[in-house]
């Protein structure tokens, strides 16, 4: 198996690499090219009057970041904070923001053969997913869609 | 050649000298004898030229081209300056400036059609015949007429006041006062170090009392062959002359007696003799000192032009992002040193501890060089007004004289880079509604000409700016009237206000009292918009006005938008910084001192009734703590006149802050203005107090 994926990526032409990580038992994945760095949880200041999915913010170097609780956004259920609770800080645009996320699991890379778009899961969550790659039989990664969690289109309404 | 990597560079600077270009005409403008300045302009025009012919826009350089042979004919004063040569000049200018920012955002040169430009430059550049033909302008034959008369005798300098007072007074005291006029050797080629050297030698042996051309202008080579220098000295002047002789490249020097110049200036210069004059023998002259020599005074006009040109140090453009960069690590290093120093107290390490006592007068100073160099002085934005005061007040056919002080005062570059429009806006307001018409000042019995004043200076932490006119004021009366008219407020809230806050109404959004609409002001936004801005700003604006007198419009602004004084409180576990611009005091108060009116909570500080706000209810803070104890801080704040008490659990104390913005995800949350990071690395939000009451 791992043969044949090294054999993919030297003819690879749509593959994409990805930041894999996990929500309560689910695994998602942000393309790695807008993944800036992980770090672990530090103290999160309460934003007063945001959005119930921004956590708030912390300080990283010297700058405020946002932070985005990614369970409430997807509207899955809250869990305690553990000792692999991570902040994946991403970037869109020129947006940065720290996504707080249960584990990270690796980087992985996916050939557009192993990403299936329909596979899109239809639901109310179905906007913030672009698709599932699929790395193994029983592992599958939801791929999100970064410009549509940060939401700042449709927030603004 | 690919030019697009010196575009940027080619935008900068094509921009710094147009900016020249508009100040160098309107200096000229305004003293059209002051033919000097069009040297300096002849050159401005003389890079561009060069710069975009290189960057191979070839239509910019065609036209500055033009620009240039009439400047050139201005300055060999073969055309006499005259309005419509102006209005031209300064179109040219706008036109190329338009070009230069097109090709600088991609498009095409040609976004202007300069041919008639073109055509109306050549016309007055080849209109120099019928110009030479006329009488030559009055500043030209006083112009030559100085370097010629430099050039026939040492006797050609002209003494102030002061400078005769201070040769009378010397040469009485016995010491001798000579005029040397050195020239150089026509082969010289380091003039101003020769020049130094000659300098330098006299100020060994005396003092220098006088230099023409002075002092700085010697140094930057801004003289011919010789100059002139007054030197109060003991020395005899042969003695001098060799002195001076011996300096390499000096061909010649020539001495006289300068006592005796101020002494007899009616005679004529006489040839100056080769050799000293006697002058041990002189009287002290007691005589008053006789008035100048009439044919000697146009020297002294270049030199002072010369001198009010700013120094322009040595210096480097930098990209702001990367001083925020600069900033951020400054903050991040700050913190590290914070947490260092904790450690080093916990763990009772001393030696760790002074070393970071030193590292603290470091981090501190390279804090303050990093918050000076966001400074920039309020002279970037102020020098873009000339110009456009100029232009409008001919379309309003009014006539002002722009007085700008305080330039060098400096803002923090964000700052800089927002208060251009709300200033622009105030002079526009005062240009058409605040000054009125040169006939009906002259009516009032006031000069045609108006004064319309843009004044920065610092008040304590505060930048202020002020936009001043003499016209007409403001009527509180015609305010209180459209006020009311509009349906912005009752006719008795109208009479209640006194004439200062019934003013104030023109900041209300939608009130303009233009009679009629005109294109520069009076649509009706305007006031409204200058105050938002201001107030985003973290300042405010004011207006004092007389009838008749003129109005003052004041902009006071902190002088750095990135650190501010707060006090920093606590609510429950949450901290929450509040600037300290709109703190009035800090007070204790139990239970029972709030009282109840009208369904809302107050208390009475000083016989004033103050509306007291709870921060744990109003920002939804997470109860922690149910315990409420019966001490309870209130933070007094105010916005204007109008005030109130901000309910806290813990006063934490006062603290320079440093403002970050949020960012776009958290735009415009109300109540809060920003974050700042504290000293042990966590955030807090600062309060805007505005958005509170």
């Amino acid at each position: 198996m791992a043969k044949g994926e090294l054999m993919n990526i030297a003819e690879g032409e749509t593959q994409v690499q990805v930041v894999a990580f996990k929500l309560r038992r689910e695994e998602y994945g942000f393309n790695i090219l807008n993944v800036k760095e992980i770090k672990g949880l530090t103290d999160i200041t309460r934003v007063p009057f945001a959005s119930d999915f921004i956590k708030g913010v912390i300080n990283l170097r010297g700058s405020v970041l946002p932070v985005i609780d990614l369970k409430k956004r997807l509207g899955l259920q809250d869990m305690e904070y553990t000792d692999d609770t991570r902040i994946v800080v991403v970037r869109e645009d020129d947006l940065e923001v720290g996504m707080i996320v249960d584990a990270v699991t690796g980087v992985i890379t996916l050939n557009g053969d192993q990403i299936d778009a329909a596979k899109a899961v239809d639901n109310e969550n179905s906007r913030f997913i672009t698709g599932v790659g699929k790395v193994a039989e029983e592992r599958l990664i939801i791929l999100l869609n970064l410009e549509a969690i940060i939401g700042l289109q449709d927030e603004i309404k | 050649m690919d030019t697009n990597q010196y575009m940027e560079m080619f935008l900068e600077e094509s921009r710094e000298h147009l900016q020249s270009l508009n100040d160098g005409l309107l200096a000229l403008e305004n003293d059209p004898e002051e033919v000097s300045v069009v040297n300096d302009i002849f050159r401005n025009a003389h890079t561009i030229k060069g710069m975009s012919a290189t960057m191979g826009f070839t239509k910019i350089a065609e036209l500055t081209h033009d620009m240039e042979n009439v400047f050139d004919l201005l300055r060999k004063e073969q055309m006499k300056v005259n309005e419509d040569i102006m209005d031209t000049l300064f179109k040219t200018i706008d036109s190329l400036e338009q070009m230069i920012e097109s090709v600088g955002a991609g498009g095409p040169e040609d976004v202007v059609d300069i041919t008639s430009f073109a055509s109306k430059l050549s016309a007055l550049a080849s209109g120099k015949s019928i110009s030479d033909a006329a009488p030559a302008p009055a500043a030209a034959p006083a112009a030559e007429a100085a370097p010629a008369a430099a050039k026939t005798g040492a006797a050609s300098i002209e003494y102030s006041d002061t400078d005769k007072d201070v040769i009378t007074q010397a040469a009485g005291s016995g010491m001798h006062v000579h005029h040397i006029k050195v020239t150089l050797a026509s082969s010289c080629v380091l003039k101003s170090a020769r020049s130094y050297m000659v300098m330098n030698a006299l100020d060994q042996v005396g003092e220098v009392v006088k230099s023409v051309p002075p002092a700085e202008d010697l140094e930057q080579e801004k003289f011919e062959q010789s100059f002139d220098v007054v030197v109060v000295t003991d020395s005899e002047a042969k003695a001098l002359e060799e002195t001076l002789l011996a300096i390499s490249e000096v061909d010649s020097v020539e001495i006289t007696d300068a006592a005796e110049e101020v002494k007899a200036p009616e005679e004529a210069p006489a040839p100056a003799p080769a050799a000293a004059a006697p002058v041990a023998n002189v009287p002290a002259p007691t005589a008053p000192v006789a008035p100048a020599p009439k044919s000697a005074a146009p020297p002294a006009k270049k030199p002072a032009a010369d001198a009010k040109k700013l120094k322009s140090g040595q210096s480097v453009r930098v990209d702001i992002e990367k001083l925020d960069t600069l900033m951020n690590l400054m903050g991040e290093l700050v913190i590290n040193k914070v947490r260092l120093e904790q450690i080093g107290t916990t763990h009772r390490l001393t030696e760790l501890t002074e070393t970071l006592e030193q590292m603290d007068r470091v981090t501190t100073d390279l804090q303050t060089v990093v918050m000076k160099v966001r400074m920039v002085p309020v002279g970037q934005v102020f020098n873009r007004f000339p110009r456009m005061v100029r232009d409008l007040a001919k379309e309003l056919g009014k006539e002002l004289n722009l007085t700008i002080e305080g330039e060098e005062t400096e803002l923090d570059r964000t700052v800089i880079d927002e208060i251009g429009d709300p200033i622009m806006h105030l002079l526009r307001n005062s240009l058409d509604h605040g000054l009125e018409h040169p006939d009906a000042r002259e009516a009032k019995g006031k000069p045609r000409i108006g004064e319309v004043g843009l004044i920065a200076r610092h008040e304590g932490n505060n930048v202020v700016i002020m936009v001043t006119d003499d016209g007409k004021g403001i009527d509180a009366d015609v305010i209180r009237r459209k006020a009311v008219e509009k349906g912005m407020i009752s006719e008795d809230e109208a009479n209640s206000l006194d004439d200062a806050d019934a003013v104030r109404l023109i900041f209300l959004p939608g009130f303009s009292t233009a009679e009629k609409i005109t294109d520069v002001s009076g649509r009706g936004v305007g006031m409204d918009v200058v105050r938002s801005k201001i107030e985003t700003l973290g300042g405010h604006v004011d207006v004092e006005t007389k009838i008749d007198e003129g109005s003052v419009f004041k902009i006071k602004l902190p002088l750095t938008l990135a650190i501010i004084q707060a006090l920093l409180v606590k609510v429950q576990e949450e901290m929450y910084a509040i600037p300290l611009g709109s703190i009035d005091s800090t007070i204790n108060i139990t239970q029972e001192d709030i009282k109840t009116v009208r369904n809302r909570e107050v208390i009475v500080l000083r016989g004033q009734i103050i509306p007291i706000i709870r921060l744990g209810d109003i920002l939804n803070v997470p109860r922690v703590n149910e315990a409420e104890s019966d001490d309870i801080f209130v933070v007094v704040v105010h916005i204007g006149e109008r005030k109130a008490g901000i309910v806290v659990d813990n006063l934490i104390g006062q603290q320079e802050i440093v403002i970050k913005t949020l960012g776009k995800l958290l735009a415009g949350l109300k109540v809060i203005s920003g974050a700042t990071v504290l000293g042990d690395g966590r955030v807090a939000m600062i309060l805007d107090v505005s958005a509170l009451m």
